[in-house]
């Protein structure tokens, strides 16, 4: 049995076993692999446009970029080189943007640059996706490859957690008010919110909403730290993370 | 950083610069991580206001610090430290994040149905449920249980077998459909 919080804080300590930390404590045991495996690939599915933005500011083009893309991931769940000890400190952002890089220097030497994703993140690269992110290579030219991946990082991180938020809100009927909401969530306080516009749309009082506003606000927060700590090994790296990620966005 | 200016705007909260992308296309990225990093005192607080300060007879605990006695958080709801004032016991009210008052009585009815199926499952480290509710005003449910210490109060499960919960409202309007 677990001892009751007495603190009035949320006990991040229930999100101990993460994506990242389940993909790095997987040891020999094919039961424990195949759930690392599942992790890594939910992971992968979530930021794989940094990685192809990266490679394209990189230089790389159209086609090698989304070759290089899908079969580093490919590579990256069948050889579970994630396993390699040397390869499982730190978080899950750098070790991802340091193994492609790894990647890519070995794709390179040995020529052996062909397609090899087999289908696991080919359906990603539809035409609108494609044509979605040029436009987004062209318009952040003024960035590094390197900010550009940590900005995507970021966009990915965020995007998740909105998603998860739109998802629990649809299963509670609340997508309305949701989407009234949603651009609100990150603020700390009520200005600039029309209240009043809000409820005759909704018909729903301006109290009721103001008190909507602080679940979903306090929801998201909570959604977008445990996103990040599915990226982290410790805890107390959440804020770490989340500051560097700020830090970047603020400077660029 | 070194590059040249980008095209985009300037946030007016943080003066980050904020570039429109298809996969950004929600504001400033810079504001939307930093509310991940608000512990800060008035997000506290305005979460605070927001917690009634009793429900029926339930009144919900203080800290020491003036901040309502969270018990546990839970996906669909905050558990606090509370008392029944008319019974004079302490009990742990649990405030469920669903909005069913709004959904008109078909919406209700499932809440009760689910809550008494909540109540009749078996579970060794029992808590009674005493009453389900929904404040009409504000459609807020509640459900109060029995307070036991020591236990992370969202590991519990209702028992079969103990006193049935009654079901309150604040007007009397819900009442047809809590029995
Ligand atoms: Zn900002």
């Amino acid at each position: 049995m677990v001892q009751a919080p007495k603190a009035t804080t949320v006990d991040d300590g229930q999100f101990a076993a993460t994506r990242w930390t389940i993909v790095r404590a997987a040891g020999d045991s094919q039961i424990a692999s195949n759930h690392a495996g599942a992790a890594l690939s939910e992971l992968c599915h979530i930021y794989w446009r940094p990685l192809y933005l990266y490679l394209r500011r990189e230089g790389f083009g159209l086609e090698d970029a989304q070759d290089l893309t899908q079969g580093f991931f490919a590579e990256l769940i069948r050889d579970r080189s994630y396993r390699r000890a040397d390869r499982q400190k730190g978080r899950f952002r750098s070790f991802l943007l340091g193994a492609l890089k790894h990647f890519v220097a070995n794709s390179r030497e040995s020529a052996q640059r062909q397609k090899r994703g087999g289908g696991l993140i080919r359906e990603l690269f539809d035409d609108r996706i494609v044509s979605e992110l040029e436009a987004q290579v062209q318009s952040t030219q003024q960035w590094s490859a390197s900010t550009l991946f940590d900005r995507e990082w970021a966009a990915a991180l965020l995007h998740q957690t909105l998603d998860r938020l739109a998802q629990e809100c649809a299963l509670a009927g609340k997508s309305p008010l949701f989407e009234e909401l949603r651009a609100h969530l990150a603020g700390t306080n009520d200005e600039g919110v029309a209240y009043d516009e809000i409820s005759r749309r909704l018909q729903r009082s301006a109290v009721t909403l103001r008190s909507d506003m602080g679940r979903l606000r306090t929801r998201y927060r909570a959604l977008l730290r445990e996103e990040v700590r599915g990226t982290v090994t410790e805890l107390a790296e959440v804020d770490d993370e989340l500051r560097y990620l700020c830090q970047v966005i603020a400077q660029s | 950083m070194s590059f040249s200016p980008p095209s985009g705007v300037v946030c007016a909260k943080c003066s980050a610069r904020v570039e429109t992308t298809a996969s950004a296309d929600f504001g400033c990225l810079a504001c939307w991580l930093q509310a991940g990093l608000e512990e800060s005192s008035q997000v506290a607080a305005e979460e605070h206001e927001q917690v009634p300060k009793s429900l029926g007879s339930y009144f919900i605990l203080k800290q020491p610090d003036g901040s309502p006695w969270a018990l546990g958080r839970g996906a669909m709801g905050v558990t606090y430290r509370a008392e029944d004032v008319s019974l004079r016991r302490p009990v742990a009210l649990k405030l469920i994040n669903a909005d069913f008052a709004q959904h008109g009585a078909g919406a209700r009815e499932r809440f009760v149905r689910e809550a008494r199926a909540a109540a009749s499952l078996r579970h060794p480290n029992v808590a009674t449920v005493y009453q389900f509710g929904i404040d009409e005003e504000t459609g807020q449910c509640f459900c109060a249980m029995e307070l036991i210490e020591g236990e992370t109060l969202d590991e519990r499960v209702p028992s079969r077998g103990k006193s049935r919960p009654r079901f309150w409202s604040r007007r009397s309007r819900a009442s047809s459909i809590a029995t």
